[in-house]
Parts: C-alpha cells; sequence; structure tokens
C-alpha cells in the first residue's frame, strides 16, 4: 500500500461531493440507458 | 502432476455440481413463492419485511420497473456503505481505531461491494472497523448477491411466461432470496467454519508470545461468518489482506473443499432452478456441463503449468517439479489450481494463493477465465444470465447456419434480443482494453505497477478484468490505493455490473412477453452434445477474439522471454 496524504477536512468535503455525485450520475445514466434501450 | 491431484481437480467439481441440483430444486421453489420447509420460522419474517417497506406481495413488475428497482436500490446501497466507510471513526464497532478511509478508496469499495466485486484496494486488517466489515461489507455481500440471483429469477420467469408482462417483484425477490437462501446456507456454513478452526470474535486483536520470547500482535475478526457469505454469494473479499490464504480464514483442507464448493455450487443452482422453472432441465444440464468442462479445463491447465519445472529453476539444476511460489504449502498446487480456476470463472475474486506469481501461462490462464465473462459457472445469478446470453448468441449462429429463425427454450430469437446481447457482451472488452489501454501508457498508473514490462501490462490487464468482470479478485504486484486505480476501477466494476445487466433485463422483458412455441421437427436442440459443443465454441471464439491480442502481449509473451532467457545462459 503506498503511503499517501490524507486530504484535510475541506478537501475531503469536496472529494465527497465529487465521488458521491460520480456513483449517483453513473446510476442515472444506467437508468437513462433502460429506458433508451425500451425505445430500441 | 499425480493421479490424487487430478482426482482432487475432478472430485471438487463433481461434488459441487453434486451439491448443486438438490440446491437448485430448493431456489427455483423460493423463486416461485412456494412453501419450503423453512416457512414455519422465515414467514412471519418475510411478511414483516413487506409490510415494514409497504411491498405489494402480489404486484409483477414490467422489466423497466424491475431495472429501476435494481438500480434504486444498488444506488442506496452505494450511499449508504460510501458514509458509513467515510465516518468509520464516528460510528460503533471500532476497538481499533481506525479513522475514516479516503474519499476515492471510499467510493472504490462502496462501487465494489454494491457491485458484487469485492475488490479491494486496501488491507482490509489495516485499514476497516469491525462495524464496517460487518454492517458494511458483510451485509452488502449478503445483498449484491441476492440482488444478482433476482436478476436470474426474472430471467427465469421471462421464458417461462407466455406472453407475459411482468418479470417478477425485484423487492420479493431480494426479500426471499436473502431470506430463505442466503442467511440459513451462510449460517450452517459459519458453524462449520468455526468447528474447523476459524476465529468467529468481536476482538480486535491477540497478542501472542514466541517461541523466540518476543511479542506478536495477531488481528482478528468475526472471520467465519464473514467467510460463509464471501464464498456462497461469490463475492470474495476477504476479511484478512491476504485472503483465503490466510490461516484464519482458510485453516485447512476441508475448509479449503468447502469454500471452493460453496464459491460455485450456487452458479450451477441457479442454471439447475431456471431449469425448474422453465420446464427445461436437460437444456439447463446442457449449461452446466458447458460450465463445468471450462473449470475442468481451466484447473488442469493451471495445475499442468504449476507443476513442471519453472525454467529458471531448470537452468539452475534445482530438483523440482513444481512451482510453489505464492502457494500455501498447507494447500500445494491441485488445491491451488482448483481454487483459482473456480474463484476466475464464478466471479467471486477469493484465493488461496497469489495468481501474480504463478507461472506466467498459469496467470494468463486465471485472467481469461475471468475474460469470457464470469459465466464459467459465474457469479449469484450473474453466471445464469451471462450464460443465457452466450447461449442466445450460439442459437442465433446455429440459425444463421442453417436458415431457420433461432428459438430458445420455445422462445423466438429475433434481432432486437440479438442486439441487446452484444450489446451486454461488448461492454467487458470495452471496460478492460480501454481502461488497460490508457493505463498502460500513463504515468499517474504505470506508478502502482511492481513489474515492468509483459508482467507489467498482465497486472493492468488482470486488474481491469478483475473489476470489469465483478470477480474482486487481485492478480498482487499493483499498488491500486491511488485516486487513478481507486476512481478508474470503480467505474470499470460499475460498467461490468449494471452497462451488463440493462440489457439483460432488456431481453427478459421482450422474451417474456413473446408467446411460447412448441419445439418442432425443425427445433435446433439445446440440450445435446451438438449444443454443448456450439456453446463451447462460441465462448471460446468471442473470448480469444476480443482478448488473445492482449494476452498475447501479457502473459504468453512473458511465457516465452522466460524461456529465451534461460537459453541464453
Amino acid at each position: 500500500v503506498q503511503e499517501r496524504r490524507s486530504p484535510t477536512a475541506k478537501e475531503g468535503s469536496m472529494l465527497d461531493l465529487v465521488f458521491l455525485a460520480l456513483g449517483l450520475a453513473a446510476f442515472a445514466l444506467f437508468g437513462g440507458y433502460a429506458v433508451l434501450l425500451r425505445r430500441l | 502432476m499425480n493421479g490424487s491431484g487430478w482426482a482432487e481437480i475432478v472430485l471438487t467439481i463433481a461434488v459441487t455440481v453434486a451439491l448443486a441440483w438438490p440446491l437448485g430444486a430448493y431456489l427455483a421453489r423460493v423463486w416461485q413463492g412456494q412453501r419450503t420447509w423453512l416457512d414455519p420460522m422465515l414467514k412471519p419474517v418475510e411478511r414483516l419485511v413487506y409490510a415494514g417497506c409497504g411491498v405489494k406481495a402480489d404486484r409483477s413488475q414490467g422489466w423497466l420497473s424491475y431495472a429501476a428497482s435494481f438500480l434504486g436500490f444498488s444506488a442506496a446501497s452505494f450511499v449508504v456503505l460510501y458514509l458509513i466507510l467515510r465516518f468509520q471513526d464516528l460510528l460503533p464497532l471500532n476497538p481499533q481505531g481506525f479513522k475514516g478511509v479516503s474519499p476515492d478508496l471510499a467510493f472504490n469499495t462502496a462501487v465494489s461491494f454494491v457491485s458484487n466485486t469485492n475488490w479491494q484496494s486496501y488491507v482490509p486488517e489495516q485499514a476497516l472497523s469491525t462495524f464496517s466489515q460487518m454492517a458494511g461489507l458483510t451485509s452488502h455481500n449478503f445483498l449484491s448477491a441476492a440482488a444478482g440471483i433476482a436478476v436470474a429469477a426474472a430471467m427465469a420467469r421471462a421464458f417461462a411466461a407466455n406472453r407475459g408482462e411482468g418479470i417478477g417483484n425485484f423487492w420479493i425477490d431480494l426479500t426471499r432470496i436473502t431470506l430463505y437462501v442466503l442467511l440459513p446456507f451462510s449460517l450452517a456454513l459459519a458453524v462449520a467454519y468455526v468447528a474447523l478452526g476459524e476465529p468467529q470474535t468481536l476482538l480486535a486483536r491477540v497478542t501472542a508470545h514466541t517461541v523466540e520470547g518476543g511479542k506478536q500482535t495477531i488481528a482478528l475478526f468475526p472471520t467465519a461468518s464473514q467467510e460463509a457469505i464471501k464464498q456462497l454469494g461469490t463475492n470474495g473479499g476477504g476479511i484478512f489482506s491476504a485472503n483465503s490464504a490466510h490461516p484464519f480464514e482458510n485453516p485447512n483442507a476441508w475448509t479449503n473443499l468447502l469454500e471452493i464448493v460453496s464459491m460455485n455450487v450456487l452458479g450451477y443452482a441457479c442454471v439447475a432452478a431456471f431449469g425448474r422453472v422453465v420446464l427445461a432441465r436437460k437444456d439447463a444440464r446442457a449449461l452446466v456441463t458447458v460450465m463445468a468442462l471450462f473449470v475442468l479445463a481451466a484447473g488442469s491447465a493451471i495445475y499442468a503449468t504449476e507443476t513442471r519445472t519453472p525454467p529458471a529453476q531448470a537452468a539452475a539444476h534445482v530438483a523440482t517439479d513444481v512451482s510453489m511460489e505464492g502457494k500455501e504449502v498447507r494447500f500445494g498446487a491441485p488445491s491451488t489450481a482448483i481454487f483459482a480456476a473456480a474463484t476466475t470463472g464464478a466471479s467471486d475474486g477469493g484465493v488461496n494463493g497469489m495468481h501474480d506469481s504463478f507461472m506466467p501461462l498459469g496467470g494468463g490462464v486465471a485472467m481469461f477465465m475471468i475474460q469470457l465473462g464470469e459465466i464459467l459457472p459465474g457469479g449469484a445469478g450473474s453466471g445464469l444470465y451471462g450464460m443465457v446470453v452466450m447461449a442466445l448468441i450460439a442459437v442465433f449462429v446455429a440459425g444463421l447456419m442453417v436458415g431457420r429463425t433461432p428459438e430458445y427454450l420455445g422462445k423466438k430469437i429475433e434481432a432486437r434480443e440479438i442486439k441487446y446481447a452484444m450489446l451486454a457482451v461488448l461492454i467487458l472488452p470495452l471496460a478492460i482494453l480501454g481502461f488497460g489501454a490508457v493505463a498502460a501508457v500513463l504515468p499517474v498508473a504505470l506508478k502502482g505497477l511492481a513489474n515492468p514490462g509483459a508482467h507489467g501490462l498482465s497486472e493492468i490487464l488482470y486488474a481491469y478484468s478483475s473489476a470489469s468482470g465483478n470477480n474482486g479478485s487481485a492478480f498482487a504486484g499493483l499498488s491500486a490505493n491511488t485516486a487513478w486505480w481507486n476512481t478508474t476501477l470503480g467505474i470499470a466494476m460499475l460498467l461490468g455490473r449494471f452497462a451488463y445487466v440493462i440489457p439483460v433485463f432488456a431481453i427478459a422483458g421482450s422474451l417474456a412477453a413473446k408467446p411460447k412455441l412448441a419445439a418442432t421437427a425443425g427445433t435446433f436442440p439445446t440440450d445435446g452434445p451438438l449444443f454443448v459443443g456450439l456453446l463451447v465454441g462460441v465462448i471460446l471464439i468471442m473470448g480469444g477474439l476480443q482478448f488473445f491480442p492482449a494476452l498475447a502481449l501479457g502473459p504468453i509473451v512473458e511465457h516465452f522471454q522466460a524461456l529465451q532467457a534461460v537459453a541464453a545462459r
């Protein structure tokens, strides 16, 4: 395991938003993909 | 190589397949909402869950609604698990005093356990609290496996339906599979593991006094319960970094056998259950035959590569006929070979040896098993629906050859289903080769590699294969706890699970709406050796066409480099 600098609390909060948004956006895209296939 | 080694491989597969039939019969009853021997105890709990969650037990969903429930449940699970991992220092049961994990690691791990992958970029005993392990990871081991089996149940209903509208109810499937299958069988397995020597405790550590007079601190966890669902749900994530090579996770030959059997049995059982629901038991037998043949071939190939004198040792005149690097002395080559074949064929990902340390071709076979689509016998549920996708392509190819409209299990297979099937099978090469190609030239990615050259490429390929195939095993040699690897492997896991399963839902919906046709003299038989051969060919050719060029640059060229290096001495 590589040694890594821990993010500060502010950086951590920003990154939390980024990664939560990334995950939820992916699920939303999969939902959109399903709707698209329905119309195929 | 010796007779007992071959016998161990063959017998392990035979025992697993034999146990899958009664389990499949039971699973079919659970899928169909029929009475089981656990009803007196679990029916009140099931009713309570429906009442508490507002589930209407008589309501069937169309494929889009079923898919939306599957996605919504997975998205909510992702958020909950992410928050548990980030704030484990504020949560109870943290006797180790661990801080919250980094955001990118929380993303990777949350996606990993929600997608039934269980890729671990961290050292569990040095990063995760008991609460995170139990409430976060182990609970998702149950739920992600149940969600996968639910999709398999929906697929079975689609084939059984005659101009049907629904493919079942996701929430009922999720509840029944968790309550009636995963929980009771995991409980029985956990008790067996405890009896066979695995620890089950909330203590954080124990201090041992060594014979040299020193002190050794040994991490402890509730291992047996985690181990049970880890294998049964084809999750594979270890409570210790060494996974099933750790003496607490896998203390002896009996636990080793139990782990191999339990990681494959549900994959085969889903097919057996499918055969019962669709009234096509012989066809299910043909699918199980294909799956078992691949595991046998892969186990045999790995056993053969690992029991040849390694070239460097031959050149040094070292008298050995087995390569023990990366293997537990407790298990030896045959137990490691069949474990590796079973875990890579099943999207399990637990390991009792380090695949990175296999001979190049042995590691290549393990990697190829993942790249074949995790359908041999595949993950909990995902193996069945992945194999059905391959079967549809096989009957389509057969239909083209004889000039007839292809049918499978009484359903006419048309252009629409084949388009969906191709959208599903192309996800794996897209994610593996796409991310792999970028990582192979990107300095930020290459920093994580322990080896240059062909072996380094194998490490990259294996990582993305493992993530995209939702396998989760690590090749070793890759320091993956970096922002690049955590993020891209997380995206690969999402694609491998959810971008694959959406077209599968569409196939199920399309097939459910079609009339059930009776077999005629012109129907291509899908229960005999000809279909088995055709399906084996389709799986091999598709896997080979997609991944052989990349494998040629990784494990295959490394094999020849090893031979050449010795010859040049």
